[in-house]
């Protein structure tokens, strides 16, 4: 209990950039449609690889207290990465539900 | 029961430049090893192989004749005091304290100035003040060794005698190893010293070979 609870910390020093890029993915799938599926995967992908490499070299210093209490590198980032993927892929299943995306439509081209 | 840790084979190089080539260290149990050398000899590198995070070309880093080559998987062997603040601004002392399974009350009896600061967040202390936070909770915490990379830096001398006498009382219970440049407050708490110097651990027997070393030149006092 005590390990995820140190992992939800981790991410949630960081949760809310990932977080607004899933949302946006989804805003931009409600806009678009299944076509525009891949496009936005490769998206979410590519920012966050940029986001964590920001956050790894911004946040290495912290990565020491994790890591004083057993908990690696490795085990930080895979959980920080699956759950972020985790809402990600929620996000974008409900997609077509969020009603409140529909204002975007007028700026669709 | 008395703990042992032992580091040798060592081979450490950056690029051309060979940093660490012939290292050999013990702590134990009740022992405080000073490390002393000058910048850039490697000593934080020494310390990070012991510790797990630093990839080398070959090491042999052993707790009671165990290899170990990832340290920091197992806080019950070994915890690292890095020489920069560690501990993330946003956590309280009452987090921290819990995460690390220590009791504040225990601390606040032996440094009074944090009686009222149970509830704080650790980035609204002073960095001295963040610094004995993270000195104390890696000092006290279960474990058999502690590294400590420059615990002195950043306080003030009433400070560091308190700190030193903490480590003092604490090393009855594990093996710590040291390094700082105030090599006098070193030279006061260690059993045993050690000085990197081209590569090599050279363990101590008169002070003065720290000088012939080319660490420090120590003033005649010292010396007698």
């Amino acid at each position: 209990m005590k390990k995820i609870r140190l992992l939800f910390n981790f991410y949630k020093g960081f949760f809310l950039a990932p977080l607004l890029i899933s949302i946006a993915s989804s805003a931009l799938l409600f806009v678009w449609g299944m076509e525009a599926f891949t496009m936005i995967f490769w998206y979410k992908i590519a920012t966050m690889l940029i986001i964590y490499s920001f956050i790894n070299s911004y946040k290495r210093k912290e990565l020491f207290y994790y890591q004083n209490l057993g908990i690696g590198k490795l085990k930080l980032w895979f959980f920080a990465y699956s759950l972020d993927f985790f809402f990600f892929v929620i996000l974008i299943s409900q997609s077509q539900k969020f009603s409140f995306f529909s204002f975007l439509l007028k700026y669709r081209m | 029961m008395k703990n042992k840790l032992e580091v040798d084979s060592v081979f450490l190089e950056f690029g051309n430049r060979r940093i660490l080539s012939d290292v050999y260290l013990k702590c134990e149990t009740d022992k405080i090893i000073g490390l002393l050398g000058r910048n850039g000899n490697g000593k934080t590198s020494l310390m990070n192989i012991i510790y797990g995070n630093l990839n080398c070309n070959s090491k042999s880093v052993r707790f009671n004749g165990e290899t170990n080559f990832k340290a920091y998987k197992k806080p019950e062997l070994l915890m690292y005091l890095p020489q920069f603040n560690f501990i993330p601004g946003s956590l309280s002392l009452k987090r921290i304290f819990k995460d690390y399974e220590l009791d504040f009350k225990d601390f606040e009896n032996r440094f009074p100035f944090y009686k009222s600061k149970y509830k704080s967040s650790f980035q609204s202390l002073s960095g001295g003040q963040r610094r004995i936070v993270e000195i104390y909770i890696i000092s006290k915490s279960k474990t058999q060794f502690v590294i400590l990379d420059e615990p002195f830096s950043h306080l003030s001398p009433i400070q560091i005698e308190e700190v030193k006498q903490f480590i003092l009382e604490e090393k009855t219970n594990k093996g710590f190893l040291i390094t700082d440049h105030m090599y006098q407050h070193v030279l006061n708490i260690s059993d045993d010293i050690y000085v990197l110097a081209n590569g090599k651990t050279h363990l101590i027997k008169d002070i003065i070979e720290i000088q012939y070393l080319g660490y420090a030149n120590l003033n005649i006092n010292m010396i007698k």
